[in-house]
């Protein structure tokens, strides 16, 4: 009876799990509104459709008036061939546009219809047609000049492409040149000496010529060929090569990265790494001993300069300080923040090393958290690169490019408006208890919470924690997911080496010593083998090299 | 297993193994190792009862809570599937108002004899708010009276969403006469009975006995209304709800 006593308390033991409480299943429910303004955009007017080449038509238009309280959002533009069909083949916020890559002899009619930011639609506009150019004739090879003193011009003048200015920007370039005498001209351009991206003409006789080639690719060198005809017929050509600019960097500004705080003996030493981007001034660290610092005025400042270090001597040992470091952009912008926290101990104290330098890591797990923090979840973040939104696999891992900056962000409508803490720590995939904790803040009009960082500078999958802490309820909600980042050689930063070159140096001094000592072995061995026992020798002469037996 | 032999030879008439066994039409979710006891029924009632059981009863210290005995293994089961979100249409004229419908179904299973009831609860009041403001929304949908409204009604100066839940098991006060009032009758007339959200859970759901293995199927319809003369600003606007179901 005993046994079968503690048989029945086993078996109730081991089925208490099913017990259940209640269940639950959350959902959503949404819709579209649409259509408030009370009118849509006017049509736009005044559409002129002109030929500039072969291959390339420009349409200017007059720009529409909102119809509402929604301001104009921009254009789409219509193409037709030969006044047949209708495709939709741009959307452009200008007046202007340059619609290249069509085929010569060919008539093409446009329309444009504008929208405003909600949406709305003006109808389109009257078309305008026009007709590309005729192909001309190919290039000369020789870029010599030819026939001079034909042609036109003064008596005698040699016929030749003078003062050639190339004016590269972003996406385009402007090239002007002046002809000794009038003449047609005609450009030819591409990433090859085939000029294979495009051609543009002037089909008027001048002695000034200007061009604007569009279309081009930022931080491309382009050759370039300029062609001029006189009216006799007479070509000269000129080559050149031109590079295209490189846009300047754009949105919030990186945080510095790799932000630590080391205990020492009477110091607490900071390091980490300045952002490379041309808009970089400076840093800024703040410190609290209460908790991070939210902002770059929350805590008392310590240190402001470009260096990548600083010693904070003004500490007292067995307490806690909290670091938040800012970078400074040369039109005043700050990032969001990285933290960091650290603790002289007390001398003879044991210090138990901690499993992460995650800051937020021992922070207790307490579920009274707002409902709308309660909600969150990792697909309510968007992680962006170049302006795209990238996509979450699994709702768990992000693919990223580890060369370029990477912007964090959480819609501020998802939070509610309370004090609360937005912190996002990637854990080093070479060594999961090296951290880098950063914060995010609202930005300038109060759309998103959001966070850069630079290029993570090495592949590999980048342990990813969000705490969020509500201070009104004194909750804290985490979320777990993955970057993996895909590192590319052409790195525009540099990637730290796990040695420092005295290391190395001695690493090789190594390896050349014990390589030197097999080779010695190898000799002894050689020597011996052939007889079991040492032979006795006393007349050789033993060379540098050679050990040898005496007895 | 030696044991469970010996058991069983001694107390061949009374005594099983316990286990929790299931077909493809049957489930017995805990058995009995006893040797006493018996289910009765009558028209009135049901009972079981055991003998043979010693130190019965739920006790805990702070690391183990412990059902000891038969009776005490008599736990509840209750599961809910999954809705899904609902996305109402057509789209809402911001200006020339009109009307968006969606739904959404899940099916509860309980065990529990007794039953269970469910809620209905809003994340944030009013439920249905602009994604891009936080302060442009659709009210709650109120009712006339204390009871559901039998028609969807919205002032053509307002915006508004409402909820009406058919199925089964769905709460009297969501019941109708088939022609004109909820809270009475036994009909579940289409369209009919409409309530608001709230961040305050709203009882919808009522069942006295378990619905096993089958579970019982309900419908929550959603509607949204801008009035004529209301100007409602564009957008997407979204409502979180979580509906909650407790065994009796």
């Amino acid at each position: 009876m005993k046994k079968l006593f503690k048989s029945i308390l086993i078996i109730s033991i081991a089925l208490q799990p099913l017990i259940a409480a209640a269940a639950q299943s959350t959902f959503t429910e949404s819709l579209m509104t649409t259509g408030v303004s009370s009118a849509p955009p006017s049509i736009p007017a005044n559409l002129l459709a002109t030929p500039v080449s072969d291959s390339q038509i420009n349409l200017t238009w007059d720009a529409s008036t909102s119809g509402g309280v929604y301001p104009i959002g921009g254009y789409r533009i219509f193409r037709g061939i030969d006044f047949v069909g209708t495709t939709t083949i741009a959307t452009t916020s200008a007046t202007i546009y340059s619609d290249i890559g069509l085929a010569a002899s060919t008539t093409y009619s446009y329309t444009v219809e504008a929208f405003d930011t909600n949406s709305q639609y003006s109808g389109q506009s009257s078309p305008s047609a026009t007709t590309t150019f005729p192909v001309p004739p190919a290039p000369t090879p020789s870029p010599t000049p030819t026939s001079p003193g034909s042609g036109g011009g003064n008596p005698g003048t040699e016929f030749r492409i003078t003062a050639l200015r190339v004016s590269p920007g972003n996406d385009q370039a402007e090239v002007a040149f002046e002809t000794t005498m009038p003449a047609q001209s005609r450009v030819f351009w591409g990433v090859t000496p085939d000029y294979e991206a495009g051609s543009l003409q002037s089909l008027i006789y001048g002695m000034s010529h200007d061009l604007m080639l569009t279309g081009l690719t930022s931080g491309t060198t382009y050759f370039l060929r300029i062609q001029a005809t006189n009216s006799s017929g007479t070509t000269v050509t000129t080559d050149s090569l031109f590079t295209t600019e490189v846009p300047a960097e754009t949105g919030p500004m990186p945080n510095p990265s790799d932000f630590r705080a080391i205990p020492e003996t009477d110091h607490i030493a900071l390091t980490w790494q300045n952002p490379r981007d041309p808009r970089f001034d400076s840093v800024r660290i703040v410190r609290s001993e209460t908790f991070f610092p939210k902002d770059q005025f929350d805590g008392v400042p310590i240190y402001e300069g470009a260096a990548e270090s600083f010693n904070d001597a003004n500490v007292t040992v067995g307490k806690t300080y909290y670091y938040a470091i800012f970078a400074k952009s040369n039109d005043g912008q700050f990032s969001s923040g990285a933290v960091a926290k650290a603790r002289i101990a007390f001398p003879g104290e044991v210090v138990i090393s901690p499993t992460s330098t995650d800051p937020f890591a021992d922070l207790p797990q307490a579920a009274n958290v707002d409902p709308k923090i309660a909600l969150l979840t990792l697909a309510d973040f968007d992680f962006i690169q170049e302006g795209k939104i990238l996509a979450q696999v699994g709702n768990q891992t992000v693919a990223v490019n580890g060369s370029e900056n990477l912007t964090i962000r959480l819609a501020y409508a998802k939070v509610p408006e309370i004090l609360k803490t937005i912190a996002i720590t990637l854990a080093d995939p070479r060594d999961p208890t090296k951290s880098f904790p950063f914060l995010l803040r609202a930005n300038a009009d109060r759309t998103y919470y959001q966070a850069t960082i630079g290029p993570l500078g090495r592949s590999g999958n980048y342990a990813m924690s969000i705490a969020i802490l509500d201070f009104e309820n004194m909750g804290l909600k985490r979320l777990h997911g993955n970057l993996m980042a895909l590192a590319f050689a052409a790195m525009s930063i540099p990637v730290r080496v796990p040695f420092d070159i005295g290391g190395l140096l001695a690493l090789l001094l190594l390896v050349l010593i014990l390589a030197l000592l097999l080779f010695l072995l190898r000799r002894v061995f050689a020597k011996k083998t052939p007889v079991m026992t040492p032979v006795p020798v006393l007349a050789q002469q033993p060379s540098d090299d050679i050990p040898v037996f005496i007895k | 297993m030696i044991w469970f032999l010996a058991v069983a030879a001694a107390f061949p008439s009374g005594v099983a193994i316990a286990a929790v066994m299931s077909s493809t039409n049957y489930k017995i979710q805990s058995d009995s190792l006893n040797f006493g006891g018996v289910r009765s029924n009558s028209s009135s009632y049901a009972i079981e009862d055991t003998l043979g059981e010693i130190a019965t009863g739920i006790s805990s210290s702070t690391n183990y809570i412990m059902n000891a005995g038969y009776q005490q293994m008599q736990v509840t089961y209750i599961a809910i599937t999954s809705a899904a979100n609902v996305v109402m249409s057509p789209a809402i004229g911001g200006v020339s108002g009109g009307t968006a419908t969606g739904n959404t179904s899940f099916t509860v299973t309980t065990d529990d004899p007794a039953g269970y009831t469910g809620t209905i609860q809003a994340s944030t009041s009013p439920a249905l708010v602009n994604n891009a403001s936080s302060t442009v929304s659709f009210a709650d949908y109120l009712p006339g009276g204390a009871n559901p409204d039998f028609t969807f009604t919205n002032a053509a100066t307002a915006s508004s969403l409402g909820f009406s839940p058919k199925g089964t098991d769905i709460s009297s006060r969501y019941l109708d006469n088939g022609s004109n009032a909820c809270g009475t009758g036994s009909s579940q007339t289409v369209g009919a009975c409409w309530d608001g959200l709230s961040t305050s859970p709203k009882t919808f759901l009522s069942r006295t006995s378990g619905n096993q293995p089958s579970g019982t199927l309900t419908t929550l319809n959603f509607q949204a209304a801008s009035g004529s003369n209301h100007i409602q600003l564009s957008g997407t606007y979204t409502a979180t709800s979580t509906v909650t179901v407790i065994p009796l």
